[in-house]
C-alpha cells in the first residue's frame, strides 16, 4: 500500500509534449506566481477571492509536491516562456480505503496563452505524469458548467464527460453546476 | 472565510428529531444502541455493496456517553420502524467540497438496512426524510448519495425518493479487487 500513496517522482520531470512542457515550480518563480493571482481575471470560473502570497519557506525546501497535492509549471516550447500552472489534489471521496482516491487537477493559464491548444496538451500530459508516477487508477477535473473552452480543453485532451453536480459550487454570490470528466490509467 | 461559516453551514444542531414520517422514523444513537450496531456489522453479508473488507471498528461508547453521533463533518442516525418502533438500519452522512468556499459544502450520505427490512420501501422513505432533514437542520444547499452501477434497488430507491441522477464516475471505487463505476444523485434546495 505504501506506493499508493508515493508522491510523484521527480525523475519524470520536465515532462514534455509537442508545445509545452510541466516543470518543477522553483523559488525562482515564486514573484511571477504572485503577479499572476493579481492580476486574475475578477469574476473569472477561478476567482475565490485574494490569494495568499505563495510559500517561499515550502518553495525553499523544494518543489511544491507531496502525497496529498501538487504544482507544475506550464512552460511553452517555443520560446521557455512560463505561461501556466497546473495543480493536483488526492480526492478522497470515493471509498474508504487508498485505492479509492482520484487525482483531481485543475489548470491556469495567462489569457495570453489560451486558445491555442497549450492548456489542452497541459492537461493530457498531467494526467500521463500522474498515472506514470503515482499508482491512482483515475485522473478528474470538473468545471462550471459555463465554461465552455475548458470543456472543449478537457475532451481534446482525452477526458470523458461523466455528468454533472448541480448546485455544487459557491462563487460570486451563486451556485453553479459543475461538469464532471474523467481519464482512467491505461 | 472563517472557521465559524464553516460549523455554521454544516452543523446539524438545529435539527429536532426524531424525524418521523409514514413508515419509519430518523432518531439519534444512544449509548443502548451500541451493542445492536456492533452485531448489525458482524452480520454485514460479505461482498455487498457496503463491505470494503475492512477490520470492525466497535460503536465509539465514550463518544456515545456524552452526545450524539453528529459534529460538523459527518453524522448517523438509526432508521426505527413506526409499527413496532424495530431499529432496522442506519443513515449516515459527511461533508464533501466542490470548491475553496463554505459554501461549496454539501453532505454526502449513504445508507445501510437489515436483509429482512428491505424492499419494502422504509429506505427510500427514509432517505428522503434524511435529505428533508439535513436541509431543515443545516445551511447546505445539496444533499447527494453515490451507489454502485450493479446496485440497482439502490438506484430505484433514490429515485422514488425524490433524487436526481447526475451522472457516473468510472472506476472510483475499490471494492472486492476491483474498480467499480458509481452512479451519484443529488438533491439541491430549489428541487422542492
Amino acid at each position: 500500500m505504501t506506493t499508493m500513496t508515493d508522491q510523484p517522482e521527480r525523475d519524470l520531470l520536465p515532462f514534455a509534449g509537442r508545445l509545452m512542457r510541466l516543470r518543477d515550480v522553483t523559488l525562482a518563480d515564486a514573484d511571477m506566481l504572485d503577479q499572476w493571482s493579481r492580476e486574475l481575471e475578477v469574476g473569472s470560473f477561478n476567482d475565490f477571492g485574494p490569494r495568499e502570497p505563495i510559500a517561499r519557506e515550502a518553495l525553499a525546501r523544494g518543489p511544491l509536491r507531496n502525497d496529498r497535492n501538487g504544482m507544475l509549471i506550464v512552460e511553452r516550447i517555443a520560446d521557455g516562456t512560463p505561461v501556466g500552472t497546473i495543480g493536483w489534489r488526492r480526492v478522497t471521496v470515493y471509498g474508504p480505503s487508498p485505492t479509492c482516491d482520484a487525482w483531481q487537477i485543475g489548470i491556469e493559464l495567462i489569457p495570453s496563452a489560451r486558445g491555442v491548444g497549450l492548456g489542452s496538451e497541459a492537461q493530457r500530459l498531467v494526467a500521463d505524469y500522474l498515472f506514470a508516477s503515482t499508482d491512482l487508477a483515475r485522473v478528474e477535473a470538473s468545471t462550471d458548467v459555463a465554461n465552455l473552452a475548458e470543456q472543449r480543453s478537457l475532451e481534446k485532451a482525452g477526458y470523458t464527460r461523466e455528468g454533472v453536480m448541480r448546485r455544487a459550487q459557491f462563487r460570486a454570490g451563486a451556485y453553479h453546476d459543475l461538469a464532471y470528466y474523467s481519464r482512467l490509467r491505461g | 472565510m472563517t472557521e465559524t461559516d464553516v460549523v455554521s453551514l454544516t452543523s446539524t444542531a438545529r435539527g429536532r428529531l426524531p424525524h418521523t414520517g409514514r413508515t419509519v422514523r430518523l432518531r439519534d444513537v444512544t449509548l443502548a444502541d451500541a451493542d445492536m450496531l456492533d452485531a448489525w456489522f458482524d452480520q454485514r453479508e460479505p461482498g455487498s455493496f457496503n463491505d470494503f473488507g475492512q477490520p470492525h471498528r466497535p460503536t465509539p461508547r465514550d463518544a456515545l456517553a456524552a452526545r450524539p453521533l453528529r459534529d460538523e463533518q459527518r453524522g448517523t442516525l438509526i432508521v426505527e420502524r413506526l409499527e413496532d418502533s424495530a431499529p432496522i438500519g442506519t443513515v449516515s452522512w459527511h461533508v464533501r467540497r466542490y470548491g475553496p468556499t463554505s459554501e461549496s459544502q454539501c453532505f454526502n450520505f449513504g445508507i445501510e438496512l437489515l436483509a429482512w427490512a428491505r424492499g419494502h420501501g422504509y429506505g427510500t422513505e427514509a432517505q428522503r426524510l434524511l435529505a428533508d432533514w439535513l436541509f431543515l437542520a443545516s445551511d447546505v444547499n445539496r444533499v447527494e448519495a453515490s451507489t454502485d452501477v450493479d446496485n440497482l434497488p439502490e438506484q430505484r430507491s433514490l429515485d422514488k425518493a425524490g433524487f436526481v441522477r447526475e451522472g457516473v464516475q468510472r472506476g472510483c471505487q475499490f471494492r472486492a479487487g476491483a474498480y467499480h463505476d458509481m452512479i451519484t444523485y443529488s438533491r439541491v434546495r430549489s428541487d422542492r
